[in-house]
């Protein structure tokens, strides 16, 4: 019966309801667009970084990240190879040859970090070969084949077909020096990383620290991100003598992105549902002032003050329902359409933004977890800011308000 | 006239007034808080940055940007001291660097160091060098070094052990020194705290044969507004020679970058908010306007004209918008004072990562003229465009439905 006044009084007064409705629609999508374009940007930066360099999972000798001897390769690599194609999370996998040394070219010198590949490995497994803006990515037949970034070609005075010279130390703490022919170079997003980073043939570097082929680092790509836990931890207990840890060990960037964006986030959210709260409730507050004639009546003619209450509760609850609901499912319709054709960020003044290898559209990404879960948090927030103004109802004296 | 009518308008109901008046302010305020606080996460990010590596403003050779060795190293002796620090009034202290790439040998081990000649003093003004000293001091004496602790750590090496460094000096000449250790520097930063090799200034030109050069010269401001204005000035003193100028947003394009992709997000946020703030203010002022139906059919079948009638809700409308305005500044300002001095606390693997990197974890809110200034702008017109909805009904409005009820 309550149920049945408070749906007519809804329908009464369309103009008032309406605006209520598109509120709570505003709030839902807000709350849920805020958390697609977040999760969205954060999966973005992510996946730029793992697929790039690196992967879900990377094993090393297990002083090797701090100490970063060359004598602390990975003993028995072929085995964990072997046990790494048996494993089917694995979807492929690298090894790499690293040292740390100097470039020199006839004008200066500078400190780099060295990376021998396997280049079919490391095709199949990374995406950086894409960002390879001139020669080829070490395919070439040319002896102690060299790419580096363009950036710090620049700092050499370098360019392709160009010899320099790298020093490292070796295996036995020596130091050794040799030089590699430039016949490749590449832009990444980073220009840190670009001055910084050399790559060559994992053979041509091994042979020169070590006189035989090792690897300091297998990096793999899972085909679930997921379980890089439950295979790191196998590999772990497989082979003692070496460490295999995930990516969230690997990169403390990577925690900083996942864990800064989440309290962005969070403080996001928490002003819009705060502005969502304050619309509701002066909304409704107004709207109780408008009635007050009206509720005034019905107090006069017999009708309880927890009636009144419940009354105005239920419209609070039916309106929000289906305001909800619409807002639920415009916020899906919105991350669909924007999941493909994505949100531009250049055209909001990030211009030049793309000359430095940023992704600038943006594609918003919602679990569904998430999805609910903001779902509720709209739902509490609007009846929570709907209680002040129906208990303002109960104060209302029905001998002042009917004489006005 | 209007205006009067209008002033008591607004007061006759005052409940009505403050709702709608505080549907706005809230809307200021939630709009200046995100701003402020996105803005406030920028500038830490361009202190921490500037100050552990480039310095707001450095002095270089024009040709060291795209060649980075000794042979770019400038002149920096008193007259060119002089130069500079009177080029300009907003420059607060000089921090002169000069730095290249060598082979550090211990006894058994040898590695690549970063070897950087500095005035520990000044050094320590921009960002309290001494105190991550962790074993023995910055010494004046010929022929010692600071190491940072992790160097330390891979060369096996700790204070009164020797250390030799080997590389190239000015013009392809050797350089090559043995070296007391007084002092280990634990940095926060593992790439430096892996490769760090501090001289002192002198003790670096001698062995560089780069005798009174330097490679960068940082600049500090008086105060982080200043920069343009100190950069310009110092620009202008030292043109025509090879020195050139650079900002910080010129030697950390990656932050900039960074940053603007930042600032791009945050403008989508903003008008999402607005979405939701605009419904608020909208909601307000229809229910106001459906309760004020009745007064608007009595008052236009009394013969008052729909247009005069109309001018008297929207200059209502402009002076609920103003005192919104005026008192949602009042209360934030209040606001964001309070998150300045109590700033906004990261907590997680976040807060941990940048505390490993020597920062605070924290997001101070930023207070700038222009926030105030755009927000409020933005808001009031906001406000503006919803008091048509009281006008247009004014004028469609019909008299008889309205003065039935």
């Amino acid at each position: 019966m309550l149920i049945f006044i408070s749906w007519r009084n809804i329908w009464r007064h369309p103009a008032r309801s309406g605006v209520l409705l598109g509120a709570i629609i505003a709030g839902m999508w807000a709350g849920i667009m805020v958390s697609g374009l977040t999760n969205g940007m954060m999966e973005q930066r992510f996946n730029n970084l793992i697929e790039e360099s690196i992967t879900h999972v990377q094993i090393h000798h297990p002083e090797f990240v701090t100490e970063r001897d060359p004598d602390m390769f990975i003993r028995k690599s072929d085995e964990i190879i072997e046990f790494l194609r048996s494993l089917e999370e694995v979807h492929s996998f690298t090894a790499r040859t690293l040292a740390g040394g100097m470039i020199q070219s006839p004008q200066t010198t500078a400190g780099v970090q060295i990376q021998g590949v396997k280049v079919e490995w490391e095709k199949s497994t990374t995406t950086f070969h894409e960002n390879m803006t001139r020669g080829d990515y070490l395919n070439t037949d040319t002896r102690n084949a060299l790419v580096m970034g363009e950036e710090l070609a620049d700092k050499l005075e370098m360019e392709m077909g160009k010899r320099v010279v790298l020093t490292f130390p070796t295996a036995d703490g020596e130091m050794t020096s040799a030089a590699f022919n430039i016949t490749g170079l590449y832009r990444s997003a980073s220009s840190q990383f670009d001055a910084q980073q050399v790559f060559v043939r994992s053979s041509d570097l091994s042979e020169l620290i070590a006189g035989e082929t090792v690897y300091h680092e297998i990096a793999m790509m899972l085909n679930d991100a997921d379980s890089s836990e439950v295979v790191a931890s196998r590999i772990n207990d497989e082979f003692p003598n070496v460490k295999a840890e995930t990516w969230y060990q690997i990169s403390p960037e990577l925690r900083y992105i996942a864990d800064f964006g989440n309290s962005m986030t969070f403080y996001v959210m928490l002003v819009i549902m705060l502005a969502l709260a304050f619309g509701i409730l002066n909304t409704m507050l107004m709207a109780i002032f408008e009635r007050m004639r009206e509720l005034g009546m019905l107090m006069a003619v017999g009708m309880s003050k927890g009636r009144i209450f419940l009354m105005i509760m239920f419209e609070s609850i039916m309106l929000t329902c289906s305001g909800a609901i619409a807002g639920m499912l415009l916020a899906y319709l919105s991350i669909q359409w924007l999941g493909d054709t994505g949100i531009d960020m250049a055209a909001l003044g990030g211009e030049s933004l793309s000359e430095f290898g940023y992704d600038t559209v943006v594609y918003p990404v919602i679990t569904s977890a998430d999805f609910m879960a903001i779902a509720i948090l709209v739902v509490v927030t609007v009846l929570v800011s709907a209680v002040y103004p129906s208990y303002k109802a109960l104060k209302i004296k029905p001998a002042d308000v009917v004489r006005e | 006239m209007y205006l009067k009518l209008a002033w008591r308008n607004i007061w006759r109901n005052k409940r009505r007034t403050l709702i709608t008046v505080s549907s706005i302010m809230f809307a200021v305020i939630f709009a200046m808080f995100l701003e402020s606080i996105e803005r406030g996460s920028h500038n830490v990010a361009i202190e921490n940055m500037t100050r552990f590596h480039t310095g707001y403003i450095q002095v270089q050779d024009y040709r060291f940007e795209d060649q980075p060795s000794l042979d770019n190293a400038f002149l920096y002796d008193a007259e060119q001291r002089n130069q500079i620090l009177s080029a300009s009034e907003s420059i607060n202290y000089l921090v002169p660097r000069i730095e290249t790439f060598m082979l550090a040998a211990g006894d058994d081990v040898t590695k690549g160091a970063m070897v950087l000649g500095i005035d520990p003093e000044k050094e320590d003004r921009l960002n309290n060098l001494k105190s991550h000293l962790v074993e023995g001091a910055f010494s004046s004496g010929n022929q010692t070094a600071v190491i940072a602790a992790g160097f330390a750590e891979r060369l096996e090496l700790s204070r009164g052990d020797s250390l030799v460094l080997l590389g190239q000096g000015r013009f392809g000449r050797t350089a090559a020194g043995k070296f007391e250790i007084t002092g280990i520097v634990d940095l926060p930063m593992r790439a430096m705290n892996n490769q760090m090799v501090y001289l002192s200034l002198e003790n670096a030109q001698r062995l560089f044969s780069a005798d009174q050069r330097i490679t960068n010269l940082l600049v500090t401001p008086n105060s982080p507004q200043q920069v343009e204005q100190a950069a310009r000035e110092i620009a202008e003193a030292i043109s025509g020679g090879d020195l050139r100028v650079f900002t910080w947003q010129e030697l950390l394009p990656d932050l900039v970058e960074a940053l603007n992709f930042d600032r791009a997000s945050t403008r989508f946020l903003m008008g999402i908010l607005y979405v939701v703030i605009g419904f608020g203010i909208f909601g307000t002022i229809l229910t106001m306007t459906l309760e004020r139906l009745y007064e608007f059919g009595m008052l236009i079948s009394i013969g008052m004209h729909r247009a005069k009638l109309a001018s008297v809700v929207f200059l209502e409308t402009l002076f609920m918008a103003i005192i919104g305005v005026a008192s949602g500044y009042f209360f934030s300002t209040f606001l964001l004072l309070y998150f300045k001095a109590n700033p906004i606390e990261l907590g997680g693997d976040a807060a941990e990562i940048i505390s490993e990197y020597g920062f605070d974890p924290i997001i101070p809110a930023a207070i700038a003229s222009d926030i105030y200034l755009f927000q409020g702008a933005f808001v009031f017109a906001l406000s503006i465009l919803i008091s048509f909805y009281p006008i247009m009904k004014i004028f469609t409005l019909n008299t008889m439905e309205a003065s039935r009820k």
